[in-house]
């Protein structure tokens, strides 16, 4: 197969676009298209001061890179779940993207304020963890985007992330959530930050292929918790019609994005009456965790800030391209 | 015990005689070309017959839209045929959760 843009040896096929591309052409292709995204979206505008929310996992971290590299003045988030060796492993990935890129870290961990990793806490509050991690991540980064001055907050979901949680809730016709996995989602005066998917329409494929050849070094095993979710089982259902008909996701994706436009009814988030940030209920899932662990202090976010690192250093891939 | 891609055994079967009074020992030397050595989830196999990556990926009945396949990590297309030369890595890119 040779690359349709320089006729040497493809390095990879994206069947969705009937074509393949060599290293150095993928890489142009892919940045461009998350630009354009970015641009046509108005997901990040010039002035915006981005919070890239990083689980040291391929995404967030491609993310990272790829914002910093385009200019954005980008910052990270990490939230420390307590998962013993494999919160380690990704908090180091995330620890050595920081500082490549010369970024500052915030990091937020659970051991540090609960005792406690996120296991023992979901079944202290009889949840499942995966429900609770999501809970809290939504919490923390929003909370750390704005008490940080950010003013987006940008998250690595790819349109496998997307395609799979679309068909989860179009399965069971959770109405409630439909409308809520837009590109973007805006902000709401100072207590909601506006967020925001840049790999919204690149699929996991692409962006796992981008970080190799970036030489992003990220963490390759899954979460333990994931095992046996059900959005890896609608993944792998998508993948499979893929296969058979290229580019199925995209659509399945942009029919949705079409489709929310028009209806764009969202229920307004009222605000806890305890921290004053975002909560459909009196008290926020966060506050009642607090509560149920009689923590009295402040959130604390530490801060990591490496050495700034020169753009040309941080965008110099390891695979000699 | 491998060289160069070959794969080399000693094989020593006993045969005995109807009268059970002669014991032969044949010791054989056997040889055969392992084609390729692949790297997939923590565990290395060896394949006999050298393959195209999307043949490999079949093999493990392991989808192309939610794997890559690397030879000396490089990143290649399903129809590149893979040689006994190169490590070859398949790498999941699906994650949950």
């Amino acid at each position: 197969m040779k690359c349709r843009i320089c006729g040497n040896q493809a390095n990879i096929r994206l069947s969705a676009y009937n074509t393949a591309l060599c290293n150095t052409d993928f890489i142009s292709f892919f940045e461009r298209r998350v630009n354009r995204t970015i641009q046509k979206y108005k997901l990040i505008e010039t002035n915006d001061v981005p919070l890239v929310a990083v689980s040291g996992g391929k995404d967030s971290l491609s993310l990272w890179f790829l914002l910093t590299l385009t200019g954005a003045a980008a910052d990270g988030i990490y939230i420390d779940l307590g998962i013993d060796e494999y919160s380690q492993i990704s908090f180091e990935k995330s620890k050595r993207m920081a500082e490549r890129l010369g970024r500052r870290l915030y990091r937020f961990s659970f051991p540090g304020l609960f005792e406690k990793g996120i296991g023992e806490l979901a079944r202290i509050m009889k949840r499942a963890p995966c429900s609770l991690c999501g809970v809290v991540k939504r919490y923390l980064m929003n909370r750390a985007c704005v008490d940080g001055g950010y003013t987006v907050l940008a998250t690595g979901h790819n349109l496998d992330d997307e395609a799979s949680a679309l068909l989860g809730n179009l399965l069971y016709w959770k109405e409630e959530y439909l409308h809520k996995k837009g590109i973007a989602l805006e902000g709401r005066g100072t207590y909601l930050a506006k967020k925001v998917k840049p790999f919204f329409l690149c699929s996991e494929r692409e962006v796992a292929a981008y970080a190799i050849l970036r030489g992003i070094d990220y963490i390759y095993d899954e979460c333990p918790y994931s095992e046996g979710a059900k959005s890896l089982l609608y993944k792998s259902l998508l993948n499979k019609v893929e296969e058979v008909s290229p580019a199925t996701k995209i659509r399945f994706i942009k029919g949705y994005m079409e489709r929310v436009k028009e209806e764009e009814v969202r229920a307004e988030p009222d605000r806890c009456t305890l921290c004053g940030y975002p909560s459909y209920a009196e008290v926020c899932n966060f506050c009642r965790l607090f509560e149920r662990f009689g923590i009295a202090e402040s959130l604390k976010i530490e801060s990591y800030e490496p050495a700034r690192a020169s753009l040309q250093e941080a965008s110099a891939s390891p695979s000699g391209l | 015990m491998t060289v160069r891609g070959w794969r080399v055994l000693f094989h020593s079967p006993l045969l005995l005689t109807a009268d059970c009074s002669l014991f032969f020992d044949l010791t054989v030397l056997l040889c055969y070309l392992i084609a390729m050595k692949v790297e997939w989830d923590g565990t290395v196999y060896e394949l006999e017959k050298r393959l195209t990556a999307g043949q490999l990926l079949s093999r493990f009945s392991l989808s192309p839209e939610a794997h890559l396949v690397m030879a000396d990590e490089r990143l290649v297309t399903e129809d590149y045929r893979l040689s006994q030369e190169e490590n070859v890595r398949i790498i999941r890119v699906i994650s949950g959760g």
